[in-house]
């Protein structure tokens, strides 16, 4: 059964690498590219995998994903987190907030396609 | 432990004027073989010896007990215990400061210029980590690379791609690339700028009075006991510290007074059981001590990092007048504050000046996602005069340790106002505060 994906991530030029690096794998893509609406897309959708970057506009990543753990119906999606940001604390706080994986920018695509497969295995 | 080095320093300042040990000993009145005591620290002196021979070396007694070799002896101490050394003789200091006052001055002004490069490279690494230019266009330069790395690998990999999707590809390789090289030299220019004005940029160069308080963390222990005679003790800092720029001299002549006389309305001890009892409240603090919350404002900001084997909350403090340049700044690690021109129009500190008088609390939250809080008030100054109009002096302490002393549901209801430093550095877009385009924007 065909895998989905949604891609909540504002970069216009990493969504399509990435979303044709996806569905190269054949799973099916959806793209959010605003933080506001985010976690409704995410109820809405029910995917197998949410990747969600920690800078987006008006709403942050990382209170994304908080309200994706608080919500009952979405609490238990693997998220993938990719931020430009790769400190220890910054690691540590998406860990806490819930994170299933946590990927700097800049990735590689191999390591991020492997970590997709895991996450939705 | 002073004894050891009266001794030193007669003999150093007798042979100074090029007078024999008898010739000095005649002159103060005591046997040559007193003084030889004396003068080998085998004796200690003090009372009217001491006065008699201070004044046949026509010197000031002061002189010969500490005289200015004590910042000295403090310095050296202070670089000793730097470097850990075991093999330096501690124990013979004093001696040696006395006996080679060049050689001592300079190893003291040394670990002086080490102590501020130090300074210089901590400022620059906080810089580095909180300046919200260089944290954007890391942002930036690390998205523009992924596009790079992730696309090229794509065409690389791929055998097949439809016509117009290896078009676009190679289109937005093109595109980020070239906002890649944008950013880079932006960037260079920022730092260009940085160190070409560096002179007047007292945040990579601090000025004399911000090194003052920054080798004293803001906090002036020795004002803080009325028993040591604040007046001589501020006579004492400012001859220490020796600021050249008369203007600077009187500012920090002002600042110095305004802490003594804070630290006399508001002692220490009274103000940290009182301030944790009303959980920071400035108000409530103000009404206690019946002064101005300015007052309470510099206190806060003022505080030790410690007190009685706690730490305290760590607080910021900027003062400007109407037309928002700056009058007093301590900036904390995480919060760097304009030095003379103004902020982010949305700081709480300008709104304050359109309602003096009226306390205005909000959390700010800056574009690299550490928040604060603020309290600002905005006061008159220079009323009841027909000739000239009133001014206004505006402050807001800030701190962000809030967690650990403001209530759950006090946070909860306060505003958060995304903030950012000033436009030009300013990654945040439609701001309706906008004055002028970010120099990152692509």
């Amino acid at each position: 059964m065909t895998k989905k994906v949604l891609l909540i991530e504002d970069e216009p030029h990493i969504v399509e690498a990435l979303s044709f690096l996806l569905r190269r794998e054949s799973w099916q893509v959806e793209i959010h590219n605003d933080g506001i609406g985010a976690v409704n897309k995410v109820s809405e959708l029910t995917p197998d995998l949410v990747i969600l970057d920690v800078m987006l506009p008006n709403i942050g990543g990382m209170e994304i994903l908080h309200d994706i753990r608080q919500n009952q119906q979405t609490a238990q999606t693997p998220v993938l987190m990719l931020t430009a940001k790769g400190q220890q604390k910054d690691r540590k706080a998406a860990e806490d907030a819930g994170a299933s994986l946590f990927m700097t920018k800049p990735f590689s695509n191999q390591e991020i396609i492997a970590s997709i497969r895991e996450l939705v295995a | 432990m002073v004894r050891s080095l009266i001794g030193t320093r007669i003999r150093e300042r007798r042979r100074a004027k090029k007078l024999s040990q008898t010739m000095l000993a005649e002159k103060a009145g005591i046997s040559t073989s007193y003084m030889n005591l004396i003068e080998h620290n085998h004796r200690a002196i003090a009372g009217r010896t001491l006065l008699s021979i201070a004044e046949s070396l026509e010197v000031d007694p002061k002189e010969l007990t500490e005289g200015a070799d004590h910042l000295v002896l403090t310095q050296l101490q202070e670089a000793a215990n730097m470097i850990s050394e075991k093999t330096v003789e501690l124990n013979r200091l004093e001696e040696f400061v006395g006996r080679y006052p060049g050689w001592s001055n300079l190893c003291a002004k040394l670990y002086e210029n080490i102590q501020q490069q130090e300074q210089r490279l901590q400022a620059l690494s906080d810089r580095l980590g909180h300046d919200p230019f260089f944290s954007e266009a890391m942002h930036l330069m690390l998205s523009n690379v992924t596009v790079l790395h992730s696309t090229s690998d794509i065409l690389a990999t791929t055998d097949e791609i439809p016509a117009a999707q290896f078009k676009k590809f190679i289109q937005n390789m093109k595109t980020e690339s070239e906002r890649l090289s944008d950013t880079i030299t932006k960037l260079l220019s920022y730092f260009d700028e940085t160190t070409s004005t560096e002179t007047q940029s007292p945040m990579l160069a601090p000025s004399k009075l911000d090194q003052f308080w920054e080798m004293h963390d803001y906090h002036l222990y020795e004002l803080e006991k009325p028993e040591l005679n604040p007046k001589a003790q501020i006579k004492k800092m400012m001859e220490a510290w020796n600021f050249q720029e008369s203007g600077e001299q009187r500012l920090a002549e002002a600042l110095v007074g305004r802490y003594a006389s804070v630290a006399d309305h508001l002692p220490l001890d009274e103000f940290i059981v009182a301030a944790v009892d009303y959980l920071y409240n400035p108000i409530l603090l103000a009404q206690k001590f019946d002064c101005e919350l300015h007052d309470v404002f510099f206190r806060f900001a003022h505080l030790p990092s410690e007190y009685d084997g706690q730490t305290l909350p760590q607080f910021g403090l900027i003062e400007c007048d109407g037309s928002g340049g700056v009058l007093f700044r301590k900036p904390l690690k995480t919060l760097s504050l304009p030095h003379k021109s103004s902020a982010c129009p949305l700081w709480p500190l300008y709104r304050a000046i359109s309602q003096p008088m009226q306390p205005v609390r909000a959390i700010i939250e800056t574009p690299t996602g550490e928040s604060f809080l603020t309290v600002s008030q905005a006061v008159w100054s220079g009323l009841n005069n027909y000739t000239v109009p009133p001014t206004v002096k505006s402050a807001m302490v800030f701190t962000s340790d809030y967690q650990r002393f403001l209530p759950t549901h006090e946070r909860r209801a306060l505003p958060t106002i995304k903030v950012g430093m000033s436009c030009e550095i300013c990654p945040r877009t439609n701001c309706s505060a906008r004055r002028s385009d970010s120099i990152l924007d692509n």
